[in-house]
């Protein structure tokens, strides 16, 4: 696992435990400093892990292009 | 006049329009869709913005794209003609005008290699032409930006159900990308897991709340917005636009089954009130607001806007649709169907429910509801006129479908009426909100395409000004700055949003852009596929209409309201409106001097 993608898993696991604190130590009902913090934090940072650890060239479409054109695409590092 | 009645003739107007007008028209004579030509997504293919989409994944994202609150606040507002003229102008703007104007931004784009119409407009108005209109449409999406942020706060305040609704949407969204795009399942079982997952979390939303204040709303959609137009498209924005494309579907499905149950129970609304209403019609504001000085032609485009006919359907069609479209034979769908079923929302969701319980007690008369029924669930109005254009639209769906499920279920009436007006402001919020998204990303692509005579001169500093982190935070930035500062009101004397000052020109302004658009595709279906005759003529004498109508729609703004408003008023909406006219009086000059040359060629 390189480091960019050992950051991005790290940054996808703390976020859902955020998340769920956000949530669950409020309640439901998400309010007051500390949680509403958590839950924004939560919130951003979810959508930046997972492409951080799964890269950004898809399978599925480098497939399909290839295949398409039958050119043989770079990986993106 | 029954429900029924109106869900038929709706129903056979629009497939009919699709498969003779969009297929067999513009499709095959037209534009020639050819399915073994590369598209731009295949041949420009960059992982980010130039991504081959499943055509029902696009056709979801485009349709959650377009659609803002225009096709639900815009008819609701033209009630004040009565039902019918709204009616009669959604489906004929939207077929003859909208869905063509829509189609064929998609398809010009697409032969372009995927750049903006505007760019497109340079092979046949101009360079100069060009970066004129790149500068106005990057301005107008700022205003977007604003506005949508704006809007979008607010409502997550008043509701704070539908932004755990939002949010959660989110994760799902990413979850959904990459399922289908990394794992590789199948776009039909990752939707079927999405959807199931979506069930849960929209039940879950009635049990979880997330209250922040307006400032801090606007803060964390900044956030999002930044993310999502800077991130590649296959991994946020198409996913959450797709699956949200679910609960509007779901919200306009719900509407078109209701004439099915309640067949004849009668419409209590008039076909007609009048053909000039108050200047609130076309957000006219101050005096002016009051003045009877909205004629339904030629008001009628800026007051339904994308209901009918959107010119900001077109920088997304040109802008992060035609990026996406994987084969030419899609393009149909996506654009001319996605803006049929923008039609469907105004027409089905908003203007119907609205002509059945127009009049509350006759209403209630008709259907056989109990005496207390209305006040039970909290209606205090005569009519739907007595409410503002949201309450019109989130009451009227309300009570129509509580009357629905009530026959059908034996549910409580007040009890399902509270249910459906929360679901129904669920969709608003879902609306605003995947326009929002797409917005900042549009306002990047037209950034960069505006910046394109830099590369040659200074290839670095080029590469950083169009950086797509760079170029989508400069937009939001701006958007925030003018959504988040509160000024006074010259007018009411309360504190206000600071976009509100400029917000009222964007009617004049989003229906300018449409003919830019319109006139554009005109002059590339004449001069670059050389279609003539009378088939050239059902694309030429709409956007000349088109032209006309928004001319004197400007007009009016100018003559009646502008000399009405407060300094403030002037030196901003004023400002914008006169921009506008003069753009658009330029634009007519370039298409007719770009059409002759056209002939001779």
């Amino acid at each position: 696992m390189k480091p960019k993608e050992a950051l991005g898993l790290a940054i996808t696991v703390i976020s859902v435990a955020v998340l769920f604190y956000a949530f669950i130590a409020t309640g439901g009902a998400v309010k007051g400093d500390l949680a509403l913090a958590a839950a924004v934090s939560g919130f951003a940072l979810i959508l930046l892990g997972p492409y951080l650890w799964l890269g950004e060239v898809p399978i599925a479409i480098k497939k399909f292009i290839e295949a398409k054109t039958g050119a043989k695409l770079e990986e993106k590092k | 006049m029954y429900p029924i009645l109106i869900l038929l003739i709706v129903l056979a107007i629009y497939v009919a329009a699709f498969i003779y007008y969009g297929k067999k028209l513009l499709e095959q004579r037209v534009v020639k869709a050819d399915p073994t030509k590369p598209t731009p997504a295949i041949t420009k293919y960059d992982g980010i913005d130039y991504v081959p989409a499943n055509k029902y994944v696009l056709y979801g994202h485009h349709f959650a794209s377009i659609a803002g609150a225009g096709p639900i606040v815009g008819p609701a507002l033209a009630l004040n003609w009565g039902w019918g003229l709204p009616l009669v102008w959604v489906l004929f703007g939207n077929i003859f005008i909208g869905a063509v104007h829509d189609y064929l931004a998609i398809m010009s784009s697409v032969r372009h290699g995927g750049v903006s119409v505007i760019t497109v407009s340079e092979s046949t108005m101009g360079r100069k032409a060009r970066y004129i209109f790149l500068a106005y449409t990057w301005f107008a999406l700022v205003l977007v930006l604003a506005a949508f942020l704006s809007v979008c706060s607010s409502v997550f305040v008043g509701t704070p159900s539908a932004a755990v609704v939002s949010l959660f949407y989110m994760p799902l969204a990413l979850l959904f990308g990459l399922m289908v795009y990394r794992v590789g399942l199948s776009v039909k079982k990752a939707t079927a897991i999405a959807l199931t997952l979506e069930v849960i979390m929209l039940a879950a939303s009635l049990y979880l709340q997330v209250v922040l204040p307006y400032e801090t709303w606007v803060v964390v959609l900044t956030v999002y917005s930044f993310l999502a137009a800077s991130l590649p498209v296959w991994y946020l924005l198409q996913p959450r636009d797709y699956l949200n494309a679910y609960l509007l579907w779901a919200f306009v499905a719900l509407a078109a089954i209701a004439p099915l149950v309640i067949p004849l129970v009668g419409m209590t609304g008039p076909v007609l009130t009048s053909f000039v209403a108050s200047g609130a019609t076309i957000g006219a504001v101050g005096p002016a607001a009051k003045a009877m000085i909205a004629w339904f032609w030629p008001c009628v485009p800026l007051t339904i806007a994308c209901g009918a006919l959107s010119g900001f359907h077109s920088i997304v069609g040109s802008g992060t649709t035609s990026k996406q479209l994987a084969n030419e034979l899609d393009a149909l769908l996506v654009g001319y169907g996605g803006m049929l079923t923008e039609g469907a929302v105004s027409s089905l969701a908003v203007i119907l429910p609205a002509a059945i319980v127009w009049d509350f007690s006759a209403f209630a008369a008709g259907a056989g509801l109990a005496a207390d029924a209305l006040a039970r669930a909290g209606i205090k109005v005569a009519n739907v006129l007595a409410l503002p254009s949201a309450g019109r639209f989130t009451t009227s769906y309300g009570l129509v479908q509580a009357l629905v499920w009530s026959r059908l279920t034996g549910a409580d009436f007040a009890a399902l009426y509270k249910g459906f007006s929360t679901f129904a402001a669920w969709a608003l919020s879902a609306f605003v909100l995947t326009t929002l998204d797409t917005a900042n990303r549009l306002a990047r692509f037209i950034w960069a395409e505006f910046f394109d005579w830099l590369k040659p001169r200074s290839p670095g500093l080029h590469k950083v000004i169009t950086n797509r982190w760079v170029a989508s935070l400069i937009a939001i930035a701006l958007g925030a700055a003018m959504a988040l500062p509160k000024i006074t009101d010259p007018i009411t004397g309360t504190a206000v949003a600071a976009y509100t000052v400029v917000w009222p020109a964007f009617a004049g302004t989003n229906q300018l852009l449409a003919a830019i658009a319109l006139l554009t595709e005109a002059l590339w279906v004449y001069a670059i596929l050389k279609v003539r005759g009378r088939v050239n003529l059902l694309i030429m004498v709409p956007a000349l209409f088109l032209w006309v109508t928004v001319t004197l729609a400007l007009a009016i703004w100018l003559i009646f309201i502008v000399p009405t408003l407060p300094l403030l008023y002037i030196a901003t909406t004023g400002l914008f409106t006169a921009i506008s006219f003069a753009l658009n009086i330029a634009l007519i000059v370039l298409f007719v001097a770009s059409l002759r040359r056209a002939a001779r060629a």
